[in-house]
């Protein structure tokens, strides 16, 4: 029997509906849906979900979650996200924003399990760990 | 120190920091069910490299998977919670050691668990690590006395050796352990015994034991117990064997206990199967051979060039209504140097140490006898061997020739001598004279029943009037003509002497 991945059932899925009119979609989405009620294709959100990836990065889009103690100005969102843009090397960055006060000040960003970390908890965090370990 | 020179260092700390903010990969706990996290993310994590949660807990990632990781939490996860982020750290797991750790009781992390404060640690082992090449051994030669007579005469252990001890339930399997544990003082040998899911009340009366006996002066006790999660029980045998070879870097022997190896399989088999690895035999794991043999193979005898030192390695597996043809048995067995088979019906017997010498076997251990006890010790497994033969027949009848009648009179005096009561290890000069006396046939007219008064009072006798022989055993490990006439000497005088008194008791 072969077993495909999610993975690969993704892939699967993303270069059939690549480059399709309208109809021929619908009738690719009725198909799986069959599929997935028949319980012939794993984990449905899980393939949702890499479905999005692989479409995010075919458009160069990236999906960024910023959390901050207090939400930040547009032009400092604007700044960061073109700073993303080169490093990730996207065209278009899309923010999800996050308010946590604990993070006392600063913000974190987090891409693609990657953390860019610059609030003021984790410095302090940082410096807790390295007084307490000279002791 | 006053208060204000701490504040000063602390504002000049304070000062000096400075942190560069750096990504990091990160995953996030996805699930978390008996003490294994799903996580996701984390792409470049290695396998068996240790992750951190964020209250300092610490795992060990096993299993990689397509879109998460699973990894198992060592120690408390009930404060771990979903979404929790995890970080790699990009070592593998790590233990403290110290020459400091030696008479101390450390928990499967190597952290001090006896009460007696934190262990100053200057050096970190990683727990996995390759077992010594081929370039780098040395054959067995040198003997670790284990003070018991049945196993220093007929089943020899070497340093560097593996010998497994096998039996069912209270068989005396850990009696045998801490035995040889007290027998080492003075040996030039570090003993670390790890207990794995083990009663805590178990390992405290043992402590106590190896105390009273000036044993922990030399001893480091790796404990997981029984009420702590499966985990830590799987990684305490590895804990304990980079413990030991901490000290045999140092060009010291070291022997190395893992009591006992059946509850780490079926810790292990636990793991897996939560990690949905699919069971095979007894449901254990594809790979559980490998889980021992890697663990087994550290244990050598490395050679000068590569600053010598040794591990010995104990491994103790308890068999299940005497079934050593079950799936752990059998691979340990096939794994180590030889075994201790210890029988319950032996025990009942009355024979204690319960050491089957018929089925017990030490594949190198022989070649690290010193001569003499080589020269009595051959003697004596023929004399045993010819006993239990004759045994069968000699329910029968009485009807046998008197060459039948002798094999058989000095077999039960055999089985008599290798008798040894719990925590009385006999010197090894002591084992070659009472022997010596046995296989010479000096002790044939001795009644059975009064062996055991024979031989410590033979023992006394000749360590004050043979004292040429004794002389001879230590400094040149076998004995010439002339010891040899002065401990028959000894013993003739001792013999006419005890039987004189024996009848006029009468």
């Amino acid at each position: 029997m072969l077993i495909l991945s999610n993975n690969e059932i993704a892939e699967i899925v993303h270069s059939m509906i690549k480059d399709k009119d309208h109809k021929s979609l619908v009738d690719i989405m009725q198909k799986l849906i069959s599929l997935d009620k028949d319980r012939l294709v794993g984990e449905s959100h899980v393939l949702i979900d890499t479905l999005k990836e692989l479409i995010h990065k075919q458009q160069g889009i990236i999906e960024v979650d910023l959390s901050s103690a207090i939400p930040l100005e547009n032009y400092q969102k604007e700044e960061l996200g073109e700073v993303l843009k080169k490093r990730y090397s996207a065209n278009e960055v899309i923010f999800k924003e996050i308010i946590d006060k604990n993070l006392i000040g600063g913000f974190k960003v987090e891409v693609n399990n990657e953390v860019i970390d610059a609030t003021l908890k984790n410095k302090l965090s940082k410096l807790q760990e390295r007084l307490t370990s000279k002791i | 120190m006053s208060h204000d020179h701490i504040i000063e260092k602390l504002k000049k700390e304070i000062e000096n920091f400075s942190i560069s903010i750096k990504s990091e990969k990160i995953g996030k706990v996805l699930e978390l069910f008996d003490g294994i996290a799903k996580i996701s993310g984390l792409s470049d994590v290695k396998s068996s490299e240790m992750v951190t949660f964020p209250n300092g807990e610490v795992g060990v990632v096993l299993n990689l998977e397509e879109n998460n990781i699973g990894a198992i939490v060592l120690g408390d996860f009930s404060k771990i919670k979903e979404g929790d982020e995890v970080r790699a750290t990009g070592r593998i797991l790590e233990v403290p050691v110290s020459d400091a750790i030696i008479g101390r009781v450390v928990n499967a992390l190597g952290q001090a668990i006896d009460g007696k404060g934190a262990i100053k640690a200057d050096k970190t082992y990683p727990i996995e690590k390759v077992a010594p090449g081929v370039v780098t051994r040395q054959s067995v030669d040198q003997p670790v006395a284990t003070g018991i007579k049945a196993i220093d005469a007929i089943i020899p252990v070497g340093r560097g050796q593996r010998e497994l001890i096998i039996g069912d339930r209270q068989t005396g399997k850990t009696a045998i352990a801490i035995d040889t544990i007290l027998n080492q003082k003075g040996q030039n040998m570090i003993c670390v015994y790890v207990s794995i899911g083990q009663k805590d009340s178990k390992l405290r009366k043992l402590q106590v034991r190896l105390e009273e006996g000036g044993a922990m002066a030399y001893t480091v006790i790796v404990s997981a117990g029984a009420s702590e999660a499966a985990a830590l029980s799987y990684i305490a045998p590895y804990t304990g064997v980079s413990i030991a070879e901490y000290f045999m870097d140092q060009g010291k022997d070291v022997l190395i206990i893992y009591d006992d190896l059946s509850k780490h399989a079926v810790a292990y088999r636990e793991i897996s199967l939560l990690l949905r690895r699919p069971p095979g035999r007894e449901a254990y794991p594809g790979d559980v051979f490998y889980l021992h043999s890697r663990l087994l193979e550290r244990a050598c005898r490395r050679n000068k060039d590569y600053g010598g030192g040794s591990i010995t390695a104990f491994p103790i597996i308890e068999t299940q209504a005497g079934d050593i043809s079950a799936y752990i048995p059998t691979n340990v067995i096939s794994i180590t140097d030889g075994q201790i088979f210890l029988e319950t019906d032996l025990f009942y017997k009355g024979i204690r140490p319960a050491v089957n010498v018929g089925s017990s076997v030490s594949r190198v251990g022989s070649s690290a006898q010193i001569k003499a006890m080589k020269k009595v010790a051959g003697t004596l497994k023929l004399d045993l061997a010819q006993y239990r033969e004759l045994e069968a027949f000699a329910q029968f009848g009485s009807d046998l020739d008197e060459s039948t009648k002798n094999q058989l009179e000095r077999g039960k005096r055999a089985v008599e001598l290798l008798k040894q009561p719990q925590y009385t290890p006999v010197k090894t000069e002591h084992q070659v004279v009472s022997m010596y006396a046995l296989t010479k046939g000096f002790m044939d007219n001795v009644p059975v029943e009064k062996i055991k008064e024979f031989e410590v009072g033979l023992m006394e006798y000749s360590e004050q009037n043979a004292k040429a022989f004794y002389k001879e055993i230590t400094e040149n490990k076998m004995w010439s003509e002339k010891g040899e006439e002065a401990l028959k000497q000894a013993i003739n005088d001792f013999k006419n002497n005890f039987l004189a008194k024996a009848e006029s008791r009468i």
